[in-house]
């Protein structure tokens, strides 16, 4: 297929659109610039566009310009040497699929047009077209010793990020607060379990903290922990014995919030059966953490059963588990070290906010236990969630995102998976590596 | 008569006077156990007949029963 082009160009401009329309006048002496935010609907007409020497779309940092070739090599020239503009671009003429070339829709004029915005946003930003594809779909060998397998699945290793500023809570069954690998780390515990203390004698809690918060240089590798410099706050939902319920876990998320918490992590649930419906409580308790700036992300949950006579889950799954069942409440499911569905992780299977999510590594995680066990390597989607809940802290340091912003991040660089929607969602979290 | 732990939330708009709306809850007979104004949630236990007019409370969304949560046991491999 041949490229055609029109004859005018795309320019990129710095986030300093005056800066940068300066610039452009210099270099082209080009002297009359239409905005499209003069015009009704910020929207230039195909005329508009070819009566002017130079149109800029503000909203999307573009100016399109008519330039005969000195101009364009001045152009080229400054995109190499001067900050405010980023790169110039051939506009090229982009027909809609099964088209005929005589049609010419102001409709199909905007479609190619934001094609050929997204192709030279593309290409001037190698890194990422590099780190798409580093991030293959099939998984490598995770042969380093030093880090978990996780860690590594999810590009932790090689992420600049530690959490740094931002409060991670997770509601568990508390916290080991005598954790050899957590010593000098600010840690905040509450309980919320009548007639226990934060002190963790169940083990799940610790081990969900270790992963979500752990250190970064644990005496003994490997490293199992993600957001190193978060400010861990261990609130106690779930008794030593494993149980506890809506009151308790409500308050736990009332005491994130108001402490400023940017994520809260619930590795807990109650079985759902198909046909069931989400809990309109947490919906609207997970909407309120959002608007607060507070992302739940909360387990899928482990009901469904390995296949008797394969190594695979059976078909269906179990549905989502109450409460990430809730449309608001991001839910993770748990994928091994092959990439393959945990043969425990639950799936989409009831409409109206009972998807999955988002993936994380689920199976043979090793992470902290109470003393004196210190370590433990168990699988459960308790075990997926905090390595989601870590990585959100780190975007949440990176990009300053919170609430909904937060959620689009994790979905936007999730790396996509050869395995279906409804038993992974988006695909398997990953960590901001620039 | 058996008495039920539940959960209310309070309609947006009513956020702000959470307290006046759990004292109306009191006085239809909700036992209260916490006020969270934040997420807009009161908990407590009630009489199972008095649920309903629990509901009829216009600054009130929702009425659930509470849910009970059990992880399996600590020497799990699943968790």
């Amino acid at each position: 297929m041949s490229i055609e082009t029109t004859g005018r160009y795309l320019v990129l401009l710095s986030d300093n659109t005056a800066e940068s329309e300066n610039t452009l006048s210099d270099v082209t002496g080009i002297q009359h610039i239409a905005h499209a935010a003069d015009f009704a609907n910020h929207a230039f007409s195909a005329d508009q566009l070819d009566q002017g020497n130079a149109a800029i779309f503000d909203r999307l940092g573009v100016a399109v310009v008519s330039l005969d070739p000195d101009q364009l090599q001045s152009l080229r020239v400054a995109t190499a040497t001067r900050r405010s503009l980023l790169n110039v671009y051939p506009e090229r003429i982009v027909r809609a699929i099964d088209q005929p070339a005589t049609v010419g829709l102001p409709g199909d004029y905007l479609k190619g047009y934001r094609d050929a915005v997204s192709h030279l946003y593309e290409q001037t930003v190698p890194q990422e077209l590099v780190a798409t594809l580093a991030r293959q779909h099939q998984p490598v060998n995770f042969t380093d010793n030093g880090s978990t397998w996780g860690l590594q699945a999810t590009s932790v290793i090689h992420s600049p990020y530690s959490g740094l500023g931002i409060r991670v809570a997770v509601l568990d069954t508390g916290m080991d607060l005598t954790h050899p690998d957590f010593a000098g780390r600010t840690l905040h515990s509450e309980s919320f379990i009548p007639g226990e203390t934060a002190q963790d004698k169940n083990g799940h809690g610790t081990h969900c903290i270790g992963t979500s918060c752990g250190p970064k240089d644990p005496e003994d590798l490997p490293r199992y922990g993600i957001a190193y410099n978060a400010e861990i706050f261990a609130g106690k939902v779930l008794s030593d014995e494993g149980s506890g319920s809506d009151g308790g876990i409500l308050a736990g998320i009332e005491w994130a919030i108001t402490h400023g918490c940017a994520v809260i992590s619930m590795s807990l649930g109650a079985p759902t059966r198909p046909g069931d419906t989400y809990s309109p409580i947490y919906e609207q308790v997970g909407q309120r953490a959002l608007q607060n700036g507070a992302l739940i992300i909360a387990a899928a949950g482990n009901e469904s059963q390995q296949d008797p006579w394969t190594p695979l889950r059976k078909i269906p799954p179990s549905p989502v588990a109450y409460p990430a069942n809730a449309p608001s409440l991001m839910a993770v499911a748990a994928i091994d070290h092959q990439f393959r569905i945990a043969t425990f992780s639950n799936g989409s299977i009831n409409p109206q906010g009972g998807q999955v999510d988002i993936a994380g590594p689920g199976v043979e995680v090793y992470s902290a236990w109470p003393m004196p066990s210190r370590y433990r390597t168990i699988s459960g989607t308790s075990m997926a969630t905090p390595h989601v809940a870590g990585i959100a802290a780190l975007y949440a340091e990176a990009t300053e995102a919170r609430g909904m912003v937060l959620w689009g991040l994790l979905m936007r660089e999730a790396q996509r998976l050869a395995l279906s929607t409804t038993d992974v969602g988006i695909g398997l979290v990953g960590a901001p590596i620039s | 008569m058996e008495r039920i732990k539940v959960t209310v939330t309070v309609r947006d708009a009513h956020l702000g006077q959470i307290e006046t709306v759990a004292q109306k809850l009191a006085d239809l007979g909700l036992a209260i156990e916490q006020t969270l104004p934040t997420i807009g949630v009161i908990t407590g236990t009630v009489r199972s007949e008095q649920v309903q007019a629990l509901r009829q409370v216009s600054e009130v969304e929702l009425v659930a029963a509470e849910q009970s949560y059990r992880l399996p046991p600590p020497s799990s491999n699943i968790q």
